[in-house]
């Protein structure tokens, strides 16, 4: 790897973390409803391993706008997360798979973050915690099955034709 | 049907059923409001670490408007998609957005998972209302 492609990567990162973190802060008004989960699988499908980085970064980003939180840590392992199912799946084309995949993130978003209230509060914390969130992760993931379903396919061939110039 | 399809399908109906047994577990595991008199304690604890003890017998069933009874405390905030949220206690004013400061609530020594609207009121209940920092 040469240092062109090197600092083409590291742009690349910088510019999809300003994208998550613009997308979050742009849906912060409406509760649960956001598109980082439709982002995150289309940067993992179309520039892979690169999505990682762009990732964490965003992570940081969010500290450093609303401070640090017990959802601090849970950042740390549900967006890679994320990422990495959908570098795994990449090769799926159907708008509906990755709507599905999004709906899944978003239904379990709460039940995935519990995991860390686990480790700090124990397993009665963890499951009172979960259960009264259930309502947002329900809005959670039906928000962002319609979204990506709306959005995969336009978003998808722009990338596509983009990664390709 | 093209067995891709078919898959998809299975799972989107999967997706929906666990959407509804989440439902079931929320309906079910949250708890139930209780009618009839209820005897609580609230302490305010301010940006200095003083508190401020109250007692009330409410027939409210959620914290929200319980403390509205609650003769010498005030409240002030704004609605949002998660409910009331308090900004104000007491004159007290906690910004976020200014020093991460916030009000945080407590009921019976552990941090309340339910906003104000939603919390639940039950006899006995010792709530406790804290100005914090956000770390």
């Amino acid at each position: 790897m040469n240092w062109r492609s090197k600092a083409r990567d590291i742009a690349l990162c910088g510019v999809m973390a300003a994208m998550l973190e613009l997308g979050k802060l742009a849906l912060n008004a409406i509760a649960n409803v956001e598109v980082v989960t439709l982002l995150v699988l289309l940067f993992a499908r179309h520039f892979r391993w690169r999505v990682f980085p762009a990732v964490l970064v965003f992570v940081g980003l969010e500290c450093l706008v609303w401070g640090l939180g017990p959802w601090s840590l849970s950042y740390l392992y549900i967006w890679p997360l994320l990422a990495a199912l959908g570098l795994v799946f990449r090769k799926q084309e159907s708008p509906l798979f990755w709507a599905i995949l999004a709906g899944f993130f978003g239904l379990c978003f709460g039940l995935l973050c519990a995991f860390n209230s686990l480790l700090t509060g124990g397993f009665y914390y963890a499951i009172t915690w979960w259960v009264s969130g259930i309502p947002y992760d329900l809005i959670h993931g039906a928000a962002n099955f319609v979204i990506t379903l709306v959005l995969w396919k336009p978003l998808d061939r722009l990338l596509t034709r983009l990664v390709s110039i | 049907m093209k067995k891709n399809t078919r898959n998809l399908l299975i799972a989107l109906c999967v997706l929906v059923v666990l959407a509804l047994v989440f439902l079931a577990i929320w309906n079910y595991a949250r708890p139930q409001p209780q009618q009839g008199s209820k005897a609580i304690t609230v302490d305010v604890v301010d940006d200095q670490g003083e508190t401020r003890h109250y007692s009330l017998k409410t027939d409210e069933e959620y914290l929200h408007g319980a403390l509205n009874q609650i003769d010498g405390l005030t409240l002030d905030g704004y609605d949002s998609d998660y409910g009331y949220y308090v900004t104000t206690v007491n004159g007290l004013r906690a910004d976020y957005t200014e020093d991460g400061a916030y009000w945080s609530f407590y009921i019976n020594g552990d941090y309340c998972m339910e906003g104000v609207d939603s919390q639940v009121v039950t006899d006995g209940d010792a709530f406790t209302i804290q100005y914090e920092l956000a770390q």
